[in-house]
């Protein structure tokens, strides 16, 4: 670190003579390589850089290099010191030497929720950056991009049925109408206690429609795109016919299984195309007992750049697995919080309205009154 | 193995010879060796004569492996390779001994100045070179990591479009984040 900043120094001093214009696409990729917090800090450097066009580059060429690792913390532990839900870390480490790693350190921004006290959802992130929570109080749903430190409310939508019980299960960008789509499942709270999933609009800001819960989800998942339940291929193996529990996640973008295999090992299985039944793929095994043990809190949260599965265990720990070597290892965060729920995005230049922790900076001087 | 050798010239018209298993590093040269439109000499028409031998210099070192220190991830193991070989530790400590070997190499490989480095990552994004590409860009990144956005216009030859106002406010909000830090 102190030689970067000697390196630092020294280019400053050497930079007498403006370089050549580099081509956009040059720039883009060196951006893609930064840390959020200098992209926060360049946000000012000119209008152009907040282009959709450009945006979409550089978040094009994050995805490409696998760089922009981010991860996003939820603190599940509520305390007087610990409120805040969220924190962010930038696991941005070069290099898979876990002494590095132990020295991320948590960055915590202010969330974009309006109250410091409340429990929040991640439903997930798409279109890299753009996390998407829910707040249980007031049933409130935020865009939010902690890289640019922005968020859009979801404005309140004219409640149809006069009692319900909602959560929200996923969301994701349509290119078409360049808005998001958000699924819920909504709950009726009359005797029928009736079930059905529903589908917002969160720019057209319309309940678009509403379709009813299938009883098999896995094998006919949702298709935001269409909104159609459409039959989900499974690799044609003995336990699938079996009906051997199993957990479902992502990881690097593809669907991805987790087979317990005779309580001996975890077999991860990837569809490298989606709905192709031959593209299912043995990508790996996990065979340490430890892991076994915790297989129902298993999930994968992403690739590390050299290819190793970083994984969440039961709500404690992120563990970091090898895939060559067959090994598992402790992965820890500095300032990450005890128990946490983790999320994976990429750093993204996305603007949205509104600007994140303006309503804390009143709740702050309160808070310090207080406490004098 | 003896290899064909290449003539490539740069803007100015000297002329540099590489083996031709050096040069497939590069996509743009292997897509014009492959095509057979070898004609005696190549011409560079966008690399000077006091980049392309950096250039020739990086080739020769990756002579085709088109990587650098670093394995990308592409999305998991290799296919080809068996579910979770025997570990071989001896192999593994070749494997250790080779890259760092090989960081050691790049890192005297890059000690120039910024110039020299633009100009060498717009000659790798020309001829294709992904590793040199990768190398030149981490580079440039990790030496504006901490600039101010001033130094950033003035890096990139950028003028700001912001008002005045815009641009406080912006500075505003970034205050808050360092504050942010200091709080907790």
């Amino acid at each position: 670190m102190a030689k970067e900043n000697e390196e630092n120094e020294k280019m400053r001093v050497e930079e007498s003579v403006p370089t050549e214009n580099l081509p956009e696409v040059l720039i883009v990729e060196i951006l893609s390589r930064l840390p959020l917090k200098s992209l926060l800090r360049f946000r000012c450097v000119c209008k152009f850089w907040y282009d959709p066009a450009f945006v979409k580059m550089h978040l094009s060429r994050s995805l490409i290099s696998n760089s922009n690792l981010n991860v996003v913390f939820r603190n599940l532990l509520r305390t007087k010191l610990n409120f805040r839900g969220f924190r962010v870390s930038e696991l941005h480490s070069y290099s898979d030497d876990l002494d590095v790693w132990a020295q991320q350190v948590v960055v915590r921004p202010n969330h974009p929720f309006k109250l410091p006290h409340y429990l929040g959802i991640v439903v997930g992130s798409c279109n890299g950056s753009r996390c998407l929570y829910t707040c249980n109080s007031k049933k409130e749903i935020l865009l939010w991009n902690p890289s640019t430190r922005r968020h859009q409310k979801l404005p309140s939508i004219p409640k149809e049925i006069p009692s319900f019980d909602y959560n929200v299960y996923g969301f994701r960008h349509d290119p078409t109408t360049n808005d998001y789509k958000i699924v819920r499942i909504v709950k009726l709270r009359d005797p029928t206690y009736l079930c059905f999933l529903q589908i917002l609009l969160f720019i057209g800001l319309t309940i678009a429609n509403r379709y009813p819960v299938p009883p098999r989800v896995l094998s006919f998942p949702f298709d935001l795109q269409d909104e159609e339940y459409r039959e989900l291929p499974l690799p044609d193996f003995d336990f699938v016919k079996n009906n051997v529990p199993m957990k479902l996640g992502v990881l690097g973008g593809q669907l991805c299984v987790l087979w317990p295999f005779l309580g001996v090992r975890v077999e991860v299985w990837l569809m490298k195309e989606y709905g192709v039944r031959d593209s299912w793929e043995k990508q790996f095994l996990i065979e340490q007992p430890w892991v076994m043990r915790n297989l129902n809190s298993l999930r994968p949260i992403r690739y590390s750049k050299t290819g190793q599965v970083i994984f969440q265990i039961d709500l404690k720990a992120l563990v970091l697995f090898d895939p060559r070597r067959g090994r598992v290892r402790n992965l820890k965060v500095l300032g990450a919080p005890d128990y946490l729920e983790t999320e994976s995005f990429v750093g993204s230049l996305m603007l949205l309205n509104g600007k994140d922790g303006t309503e804390r900076e009143k709740w702050k001087k309160k808070n310090m009154k207080q406490r004098g | 193995m003896s290899s064909t050798k290449i003539f490539l010239k740069s803007s100015d018209d000297k002329t540099f010879e590489i083996d031709e298993t050096a040069a497939r590093a590069s996509e743009t040269l292997k897509n014009i060796i492959d095509g057979g439109c070898l004609d005696g000499v190549i011409p560079l028409p966008n690399v000077s004569s006091n980049i392309l031998p950096k250039v020739i210099e990086y080739c020769k070192k990756h002579g085709g492996d088109n990587g650098s220190s670093k394995k990308i991830a592409n999305g998991g193991v290799d296919k080809d390779k068996e579910i979770l070989p025997d570990y071989d530790e001896e192999e593994d400590k070749r494997e250790k001994v080779r890259v760092d070997e090989l960081k050691k190499w790049e890192e005297e490989y890059m000690d120039f100045d910024q110039q020299v480095l633009y100009d060498l990552m717009l000659a790798a994004n020309y001829l294709h070179i992904k590793g040199l590409l990768d190398l030149t860009v981490e580079k440039a990144a990790s030496m504006i990591r901490g600039r101010t956005p001033d130094q950033i216009r003035e890096n990139f030859n950028i003028n700001s479009d912001f008002t005045p106002e815009e641009e406080e406010e912006m500075i505003l909000i970034e205050d808050e984040w360092d504050d942010e830090w200091a709080f907790d």
